[in-house]
C-alpha cells in the first residue's frame, strides 16, 4: 500500500464512521438522503448554468454563488477530518514521509473530496475554451475578459474555499455570511466582477481579523451553563446546522422568486418545514450530552423530568439566531410562522419518543394540515 | 544525542515544560515522575509528533521535526493511535514499505502476534495491541526508540521479550515508566521529572 492509498483508506474509514453516526441518530436521515441525492446531483448543474453565464440576473447570481459556495464550504468541512486524518495524526506524523509528499496527498484528497464541486466548474471552463479556441483570439480583450471572468471567478472562490474548510481554522465569517447577508440588497449596483472582487476582499479581511473571543460572565448558570459550554468546546454541529438552515434558506428563498405568485406559499411552507427539522435536531445533541454523562447527571440532586425541561428550554433559545434569519429573507406570512411552529414542536416531540424515526412526526403533520387546507 | 534546547510547553493554559533544557547521551535512559507531570510529553516532542511552544529537540544535531528524522526514530505510546481499520498485516506490510524495512519475524515471534496476522488491529486485545505498538517501533531499527509504558497490559511471555529488548536493542532506548525498567543494563540514567503545580491564588 502507498502513502497515497494509506491516506484515502483513512479518508474513507473517516466518513464511513461520521455516516455510521449519523446513522445511529436518524435511520430517517439515511434513509432519505438517497431520495435527495439526484436533487444534490441535479443542483450543481443548475447553479453552475447561472454562475458561468455573464448575463444572469444580477441578485440571481450572487444568491446561487453565496449557496454553491457555503455548499463547497460546508461538504468539505464535514470531510476535514477524514482529509487531514486528525484521528491517526500522530501515526501520520511518525512516517519518514516528506512535507510536500504530505501536502501534494493532502491537495489529492480535498480534490477527491470536493469532486464534481470543483472539476465541474473546471471542466465548464476548459470546455468553454475549446469550443470558442477558434473565435477566442479575434475578439476584444475586454470582452474575453468579461464572458470569462464568473467562471473563472467560480473556480478560484471554490478552490479557496475547498482548501479553507480543511486548512484554515478561522470561519468564514465575513464572506460567507456577514458580507452577503448585508451586501444582498444593493447588489444590482454592482457588475459580477465588483462582486468577485468585495468577496476576495471579505476573504482577506477574514483572514487578518479573527473573530473576538468572548469569556462566559457569571450567566447563564447551571444545566444551561454547561450545555453552552459544550457547544462552545465543539461548535461543529452547531455551526453545520446553522448552515444547513442557511443553505435552505438560500435555495428555497431563489425558487420562490422565480416561481409564480400563487406557488410563492408552498415554497415558503417547504422552507418553514426543512427549517424547522433542522433546528430542531439540535436536541439530538442536547440528549446525546446527557447519554454521555449519565452516570454522573444521575448522580446530581436534580430529576430527569428537570433536566429534560433544561435541555429542551436550552433548544429553543438556540433557534433564535435561526428564526431572526427566517425574518431576514422574508418571506414568511403569519401562516408559515405557524407551520414552523407546528413542524418545529412535532420534531420535538419525535427526537424525545423516537429518535431514530423522528422525522416522521413533522412529516404526518404536514400531510394532515395539506390536506386540511387543500 | 537527544537534545531538548530550551523547550516550553503548555497544555491548555498549563505549563507542562518551561526553558527545559537537556542532553542525554546514555544509551538506556528511565524517565519517571508523577502523573501530570510530562512524560508522554517528552517523548513525544523527541519524536517530533508535537511542536514545542518554543525551543527546539535535535537528534543528533538535527531537528526531529524533519521527515528524515523519522528514519532514525521509533516511538511507542498509547497516544500514537494505529490504524485499526487495517490487519496486522496490512499494517505492517505499509509500515515496513514506508520505512524501507522488513517485517521483523523475529520480533514477530518474540511477541506472539503471529497468529494474530490477519485479525483487524481494532479487534487486538489491549496486550496484543501493546505488542504491535513496540513493534512499529523497533522494526526499522531505529537510533533512538522511545518507549512510553511499554510493560503496561503485557503477559509474561511480552513482558521477557521487552526486557530482551530493552537489554539488546543496539540503540539508544528511553522509557517513560512508573515501573522499574532497563535495571540490568549497565548504563541506565534515571530522569525524575517534577509535575509543574500552578501557582495558588
Amino acid at each position: 500500500m502507498s502513502y497515497w492509498q494509506f491516506r484515502l483508506r483513512l479518508y474513507n474509514e473517516s466518513l464511513k464512521q461520521w455516516l455510521e453516526s449519523v446513522k445511529q441518530i436518524s435511520y430517517g436521515l439515511v434513509a432519505l438522503f438517497p431520495l435527495a441525492v439526484p436533487a444534490l446531483i441535479f443542483l450543481p448543474f443548475v447553479a453552475w448554468g447561472i454562475l458561468a453565464d455573464p448575463a444572469s440576473e444580477q441578485t440571481r447570481y450572487v444568491n446561487t454563488l453565496w449557496g454553491y459556495l457555503l455548499f463547497v464550504y460546508a461538504w468539505m468541512h464535514l470531510q476535514h477530518h477524514g482529509i487531514v486524518a486528525t484521528q491517526h495524526h500522530y501515526y501520520v506524523a511518525s512516517l519518514p514521509t516528506t512535507d510536500s509528499k504530505k501536502q501534494w496527498v493532502e491537495l489529492g484528497l480535498i480534490v477527491y473530496g470536493a469532486n464534481i464541486l470543483l472539476l465541474g466548474p473546471l471542466y465548464l471552463l476548459l470546455s468553454m475554451l475549446y469550443q470558442q479556441a477558434n473565435t477566442l483570439w479575434q475578439l476584444p480583450l475586454a470582452f474575453v475578459v468579461e464572458q470569462l471572468t464568473p467562471i473563472l471567478g467560480l473556480i478560484a472562490l471554490v478552490s479557496y474555499y475547498c482548501v479553507a474548510a480543511v486548512r484554515v481554522s478561522t470561519l468564514p465569517w465575513l464572506s460567507l455570511l456577514l458580507m452577503p447577508l448585508f451586501v444582498l440588497p444593493w447588489v444590482t449596483e454592482l457588475a459580477k466582477g465588483q462582486c468577485l472582487v468585495l468577496w476576495c476582499a471579505a476573504i482577506l479581511v477574514e483572514r487578518q481579523l479573527s473573530l473576538p473571543r468572548f469569556k462566559l460572565g457569571s450567566w447563564p448558570t447551571g444545566f444551561y451553563r454547561l450545555q453552552l459550554q459544550a457547544d462552545i468546546y465543539s461548535p461543529r454541529s452547531e455551526s453545520l446546522r446553522f448552515v444547513g438552515v442557511l443553505l435552505v434558506s438560500i435555495l428555497l428563498g431563489l425558487m420562490f422568486h422565480g416561481v409564480k405568485p400563487e406557488a410563492q406559499s408552498y415554497v415558503a411552507g417547504f422552507l418553514s418545514f426543512c427549517a424547522a427539522l433542522i433546528m430542531a435536531s439540535s436536541l439530538f445533541d442536547a440528549l446525546s450530552l446527557i447519554e454521555r454523562y449519565q452516570g454522573y447527571f444521575n448522580s446530581l440532586p436534580v430529576s430527569t423530568v428537570k433536566r429534560l425541561s433544561q435541555c429542551v428550554c436550552y433548544v429553543l433559545c438556540k433557534a433564535i439566531p435561526g428564526l431572526l434569519l427566517l425574518a431576514y429573507i422574508g418571506v414568511f406570512t403569519a401562516m408559515h410562522w405557524g407551520l414552523w411552529l407546528v413542524f418545529y414542536v412535532t420534531s420535538l416531540m419525535g427526537i424525545m419518543h423516537r429518535p431514530k424515526w423522528f422525522f416522521i412526526w413533522p412529516v404526518v403533520s404536514a400531510i394532515v394540515l395539506f390536506l386540511l387546507v387543500a | 544525542m537527544l537534545v531538548f534546547e530550551k523547550i516550553s510547553q503548555y497544555y491548555q493554559q498549563r505549563c507542562v515544560f518551561h526553558d527545559f533544557s537537556l542532553e542525554i547521551s546514555e544509551p538506556r535512559v528511565l524517565i519517571s515522575g508523577p502523573n501530570g507531570s510530562g512524560k508522554t510529553t517528552l517523548l513525544m516532542l523527541a519524536a517530533g509528533l508535537i511542536t514545542p511552544d518554543s525551543g527546539r529537540v535535535t537528534l543528533t544535531q538535527q531537528s526531529v521535526l524533519r521527515p528524515d528524522s523519522k528514519q532514525s526514530i521509533g516511538i511507542s505510546a498509547a497516544k500514537v493511535a494505529l490504524p485499526n481499520f487495517l490487519t496486522v498485516a496490512e499494517l505492517l506490510d505499509f509500515h515496513a514499505k514506508q520505512f524501507v524495512c522488513d517485517i521483523s519475524e523475529y520480533w514477530l515471534t518474540q511477541f506472539g502476534l503471529t497468529p494474530y496476522w490477519h485479525t483487524k488491529v481494532a479487534n487486538l486485545s489491549l496486550g496484543n495491541y501493546k505488542k504491535l505498538s513496540l513493534l512499529t517501533a523497533v522494526m526499522h531499527q531505529p537510533r533512538l526508540l522511545l518507549l512510553d509504558e511499554p510493560a503496561n497490559g503485557l503477559d509474561e511471555k511480552a513482558r521477557l521479550a521487552l526486557n530482551l529488548l530493552i537489554s539488546e536493542y543496539e540503540g539508544q532506548v528511553i522509557i517513560a515508566s512508573h515501573e522499574a525498567m532497563a535495571a540490568q543494563h549497565q548504563q541506565v540514567r534515571h530522569i525524575q521529572l517534577q509535575r509543574n503545580e500552578p501557582e495558588s491564588v
